[in-house]
């Protein structure tokens, strides 16, 4: 199992990680971390080294959860949105330079419900797996 | 800077964003078919480029931006999705090809209803598999830490492999334009 995650800034350490799912969306993550200033063309910022950071700590708080491998977007801030498509429901997770989260949920009937977490955001992400995994 | 609304930019007014082709800002589904992520709809400073397409077109707008696509949406859309929290106005340090700036925070919600509005211009599709662009970046997506079970040696014809087939990939989309275009002459 892969744990750690070459780079040029700082091995992404997965030890004790046996999901492939975090491992699969840390590898996603590292990739993003070539791409350099304007890479969206407007203007976009490199992936922040702190929110890279964050998201590592957020993928290993899940790593007991049972999930799909999320999608890894890049933000023009440099930041990172987890987004998880599971029996027609949707979760996206914004990571936030404070190292907190915004998220928005997407029923099946289309319906969004959107939130933050400011304290104990592990928590709150658990939570947020459990009702995307219902 | 001060920014007022420019009521003119409504209804019907035809909208372009480019859409980076990076995984995952651009996701594909299981047939094949592309979808931007709503968060290419936020933008740094609350102030997200687009640009009028009757005052452009959409080569113009991929110039220089090889494997992007592009998406369109009218400005009524982005009222109706985003509400009174934002206002549509020229950019007055840029306003070359109609470009229009929509400014003000544009929540998650608004986000997914702009990436449900969001249509992509006929031809004007991402590259599936972008070559990243630092030189590096193939190889080292291949690359491991040493005592790992599935280290891999770094490969340098990794990253020329994907570049000639870019290459190849944009000539053949040009070609494929070329000949739809191309119309017999009349005797």
């Amino acid at each position: 199992m892969a744990s750690i995650i070459a780079n040029t800034s700082g091995a992404l350490d997965l030890s004790a990680v046996d999901a492939q799912w975090v491992v699969e969306a840390a590898r996603k993550l590292e990739a993003l971390g070539h791409l350099r200033a304007n890479w969206d063309s407007y203007g976009g910022k490199p992936l922040n080294q702190g929110i890279k950071k964050f998201t590592v700590q957020v993928l290993k708080s899940l790593r007991n959860e049972d999930l799909p491998i999320p999608a890894v977007v890049l933000g023009s801030g440099g930041t990172i949105q987890l987004e998880w498509h599971v029996k027609q429901k949707e979760l996206e997770v914004e990571l936030r330079d404070d190292n907190t989260i915004e998220f928005m949920k997407v029923l099946q009937n289309g319906d969004t419900t959107e939130g933050e977490a400011r304290d104990n955001v592990a928590a709150a992400l658990r939570g947020l797996s459990r009702w995307l995994q219902e | 800077m001060d920014r007022h609304d420019d009521p003119a930019i409504d209804g019907e007014v035809l909208l372009y964003r480019r859409i980076p082709p990076w995984p995952d800002n651009t996701q594909w589904d299981a047939q094949g078919k592309p979808k931007p992520s709503a968060f290419n709809f936020k933008d740094k400073d609350d102030e997200l480029s687009v640009h009028i397409a009757a005052e452009t077109t959409p080569d113009k707008m991929l110039l220089g931006h090889p494997d992007f696509g592009l998406v369109q949406f009218t400005a009524r859309q982005i009222r109706e999705c985003c509400g009174n929290s934002v206002i549509i106005c020229r950019c007055p340090d840029d306003p070359t090809d109609g470009h229009v700036l929509i400014c003000g925070k544009i929540t998650g919600g608004a986000r997914k209803k702009i990436q449900q509005a969001a249509r992509w211009v006929e031809d004007k599709y991402p590259t599936r598999h972008p070559t990243f662009p630092a030189d590096t970046a193939a190889n080292d997506r291949n690359e491991m830490s040493p005592g790992m079970g599935d280290a891999k040696a770094p490969n340098p014809n990794v990253n020329i492999v994907g570049k000639i087939t870019s290459v190849l990939r944009r000539g053949l989309k040009n070609l494929t334009g070329w000949f739809r275009a191309w119309k017999p002459p009349n005797n």
